[in-house]
């Protein structure tokens, strides 16, 4: 019998918010739909089908036999977006593989904002 | 050390309007730090309820967003949030209505004088309270028009009434708010 | 209640019409010295108006938190409606917001002296993206190479600070600010 292994999907979202956080050019994560209250909320939860919000900010993620991951980030416009966006697939993927034994089927990013100052 | 700080003339409504439209969050951050509290403020004496008026604001600032492209003018966007904080505010006292009927307990959900130690006039206290005691109508013209200055023309906007009907329901609110604050002779 | 709802109004028991009576609280006639229902309905009156300037007053503002939340939720709504793809692997799908895009890029115009960037949109087609950008410009600064100026530090923008290419850029001067 093969011992059951549940890694929680708060646990992976935390992950990959912590390993998305240490990428440079990342300025912060922008929090997400879990921040939000009342019929503004429920309308944003409707928005993504067989994403659940947890209560990461800035993070979603599905957990089957390998993780879905989303993650929205706000970069500093001294790096390219679009590079600090590979670089944060690579280290949110390396970090969920490390740290769960989970494959990752994809990371999708989105730069939410670019800051100027 | 000393701090000179550039003053610059606030943006007006127009052009923080037109800037806001073509996505300029800033821009719409100043709007909704300009005018929440009053929307807020309106809410509370309307519901009585502090978690309540701010989920109000929150959805009128956020439909407000979404509606910018709809609105004609700049210059309106005041008046487009009056009336959608009236109709929201409406809206959610018809919502509660039901379960006052079922549970007279759910009454104690909104309190005239919501913890409030600043509000210390006993004037003031007495109105607060009276004015729950208006219909939800009434207590709408009559906040309208007498603590935000609105006039009876963009009130009966707000309510799609006549200002016959505006004027009517402002005249009782005030016979009524009147004889709580002193005894009528 | 001595009071009669009418259609004119309300009116005491000596015909007056309380709205009149509002209407005119800083002065008094001699009919509302004697009568004693304009007296008690002035005395109420009052009360109410300087109760009603108190609360005209009142500076309570909601939650510091009621101000994070709208703009969490106007961001949201933002992103979802504005992301632009870009150029990605296997790794994953990467989008940028067009608004953010259109900020770099108008913040670059905005570098040449006598330009001010006004309505700028950003189209993607994936490896490359498209812009049209609308200009203010000062009359004193006005010159034939003005707009090749713009048109170099919109595109090394987009270059350097985005990571994507342009490949139209259609600018129109709409304005002169100084004039």
């Amino acid at each position: 019998m093969t011992p059951e292994h549940v890694i929680t999907k708060p646990v992976v979202a935390a992950v990959a918010a912590h390993a998305a956080r240490g990428v440079t050019g990342v300025v912060r994560l922008e929090p997400g739909v879990a921040g939000l209250v009342g019929s503004v909320a429920r309308t944003a939860r409707q928005r993504f089908k067989g994403l659940d919000p947890v209560p990461t900010e800035g993070v979603r993620v599905r957990v089957e036999n390998q993780v879905w991951v989303e993650v929205d980030v706000v970069t500093s416009a001294v790096d390219q977006a679009v590079a600090v966006a590979r670089a944060v697939q690579r280290a949110v993927s390396r970090a969920i593989t490390d740290a769960t034994g989970l494959p990752v089927a994809a990371v999708a990013v989105f730069v939410l904002d670019i800051e100027l100052s | 050390m000393t701090h000179i700080e550039v003053v610059s003339d606030p943006l007006d409504d127009v052009t923080l309007v037109t800037r806001a439209r073509d996505g300029d969050i800033r821009a719409y951050e100043t709007l909704v730090l300009r005018y929440q509290g009053q929307m807020y403020r309106f809410a509370l004496r309307m519901l009585a309820n502090r978690p309540d008026a701010e989920d109000v604001v929150q959805e009128v600032f956020l439909t407000a967003w979404r509606r910018l492209d709809q609105l004609q003018e700049g210059a309106a966007f005041v008046a487009w949030l009056y009336k959608a904080t009236t109709n929201r505010c409406l809206n959610v006292i018809r919502a509660r209505k039901p379960q006052t009927e079922v549970e007279p307990d759910a009454h104690e959900a909104t309190d005239p004088l919501p913890d409030r130690s600043a509000e210390v006039g006993e004037q003031m206290a007495a109105l607060s309270s009276a004015l729950l005691e208006l219909t939800d109508d009434q207590r709408a013209c009559w906040l309208l028009r007498e603590v935000h200055g609105r006039s009876y023309d963009e009130i009966a906007q707000y309510i799609g009434g006549s200002v016959t009907v505006v004027r009517g329901r402002i005249a009782r609110a005030r016979v009524q708010l009147a004889e709580v604050m002193a005894p009528w002779r | 209640m001595a009071m009669n709802e009418t259609d004119q109004g309300y009116l005491l028991p000596c015909g007056r019409d309380v709205e009149a009576v509002w209407d005119r609280l800083d002065e008094i006639d001699a009919h509302e010295l004697e009568c004693p229902h304009c007296l008690g309905a002035r005395e109420s009156l009052r009360a109410l108006r300087a109760a009603t300037e108190e609360m005209a007053h009142d500076t309570e503002e909601p939650s510091r938190a009621l101000f994070g939340r709208i703009m969490s939720a106007v961001r949201a709504e933002v992103r979802r409606g504005d992301v632009l793809p870009m150029p990605s692997d296997d790794a994953g799908p990467i989008h940028v917001s067009g608004r953010a895009i259109a900020a770099v890029l108008r913040f670059a115009a905005d570098t040449v002296p006598g330009v001010r960037a006004r309505h700028c949109e950003v189209v993607s087609r994936i490896d490359v993206i498209d812009v049209r950008m609308k200009l203010a410009v000062s009359y004193v600064n006005l010159s034939v190479d003005l707009v090749d100026v713009v048109r170099e530090r919109v595109t090394a923008a987009a270059a350097a600070r985005v990571g994507v290419r342009v490949d139209r850029l259609d600018i129109t001067v709409e304005d002169l600010y100084d004039l």
